[in-house]
């Protein structure tokens, strides 16, 4: 086996994913007496086990608990079911209130300018600027 | 019975009513899914969060998992792209928190322990500045330990793949620590 071959199967090796035992012989035989292709197989293995002994993280106590109470439906899931009805709500109750409003707003208004005008009418005294500047008239 | 056969019973339990076998499958796997969030990010604070987020579309997409593959497989799977989206979604946030790590302290601990926590973080950064494809693969071959054909089923790729990209990583990172692997004088 030739330095070229070894250094290919190398990572296999170091990754115990080498399972032939002829293949595993020969690299062992070339290792033996090949420095290069042994600095090489030193230097992966010390940095595999830089990068496997990295510290373990342990899932908190409460792990299971949180995710479950971020399963369970919150009342914003429930109004989520109305959002395909949204389109219909929109075109049909939507404009309901809005013309309401709209038709109360101008029958309002044009009373209250009614009786503004009346209360103008009788109460009108110019030379009293007080009452001009009134808030009840505003 | 095996791992995989547990995991298949467990699901069909699952599915058919029986709630606490969810707890059961989250109590076995929570573990390694945060070990691969918190490799994959680098985010210590944000990891346990991302791994309930894993297990949330676990339980909401159990129904469709199709027993092709491994539980794990699949899991692996929604747990890479989930921290994967995160770390797009939280770009700006990463480096805030990056930036203002805790520092150091000292009182604690013989110097050899700071200088292995040390060692760790230069670890973890040089993990964390590798392009995603290989830090994947890293990730769930010398963290994880899993074999080159549970990585080429978990990412969908060929066995050649898995080991170009880890060769690729390898490389990259060996240079990215020469500093620190020459203390041992052996990279
Ligand atoms: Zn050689």
């Amino acid at each position: 086996m030739n330095c070229h071959k070894v250094k290919k199967l190398l990572p296999r090796y170091v990754d115990n994913e080498l399972a032939d035992a002829e293949t595993l012989n020969r690299l062992a035989t070339h290792l033996k007496t090949c420095l290069s292709c042994s600095r090489e197989l030193n230097s992966i293995m010390v940095l595999k086990k830089l990068v496997s002994g990295q510290e373990r993280l342990q899932a908190p106590d409460d792990f299971l608990a949180r995710v479950k109470d971020r399963l369970k439906p919150e009342p914003q899931i429930i109004r989520l079911e109305w959002v395909p009805e949204a389109g219909i709500l929109a075109k049909w109750l939507i404009p309901v209130p809005v013309t309401a409003f709209l038709v109360l707003a101008v029958v309002l208004f044009g009373s209250i300018k009614r009786e503004m005008a009346a209360e103008q009418k009788s109460y009108f005294d110019p030379f009293n600027t007080e009452m001009i500047l009134s808030p009840s008239m505003l | 019975m095996d791992s995989h056969a547990e995991d298949y019973l467990l699901i069909d339990r699952f599915l058919a009513g029986d709630e606490e076998c969810f707890g059961t499958l989250v109590k076995k796997y929570q573990n390694y899914v945060i070990n691969i969030v918190y490799s994959l990010s680098s985010n210590f604070q944000a990891a346990p969060d991302i791994a309930q987020e894993v297990f949330i579309k676990v339980y909401k997409n159990l129904l469709y998992f199709k027993k092709e593959s491994a539980f794990s497989t699949w899991l692996y799977r929604i747990t890479i792209n989930t921290t994967y989206s995160f770390i797009r979604a939280k770009r700006e946030l990463f480096v805030a928190v990056n930036t203002s790590a805790e520092p150091l302290r000292i009182t604690k601990g013989s110097l050899t322990e700071l200088e292995e926590k040390e060692r760790r973080q230069l670890v973890q950064e040089a993990i964390g500045s590798l392009p995603s494809k290989y830090r994947t693969v890293l990730v769930l071959k010398d963290i994880e330990g899993l074999s080159y054909i549970e990585i080429a089923r978990i990412l969908k790729c060929r066995l050649g793949t898995v080991e170009s990209r880890l060769s690729r990583a390898r490389e990259v990172l060996k240079r990215a620590l020469s500093s620190i692997a020459g203390k041992d004088g052996e990279i």
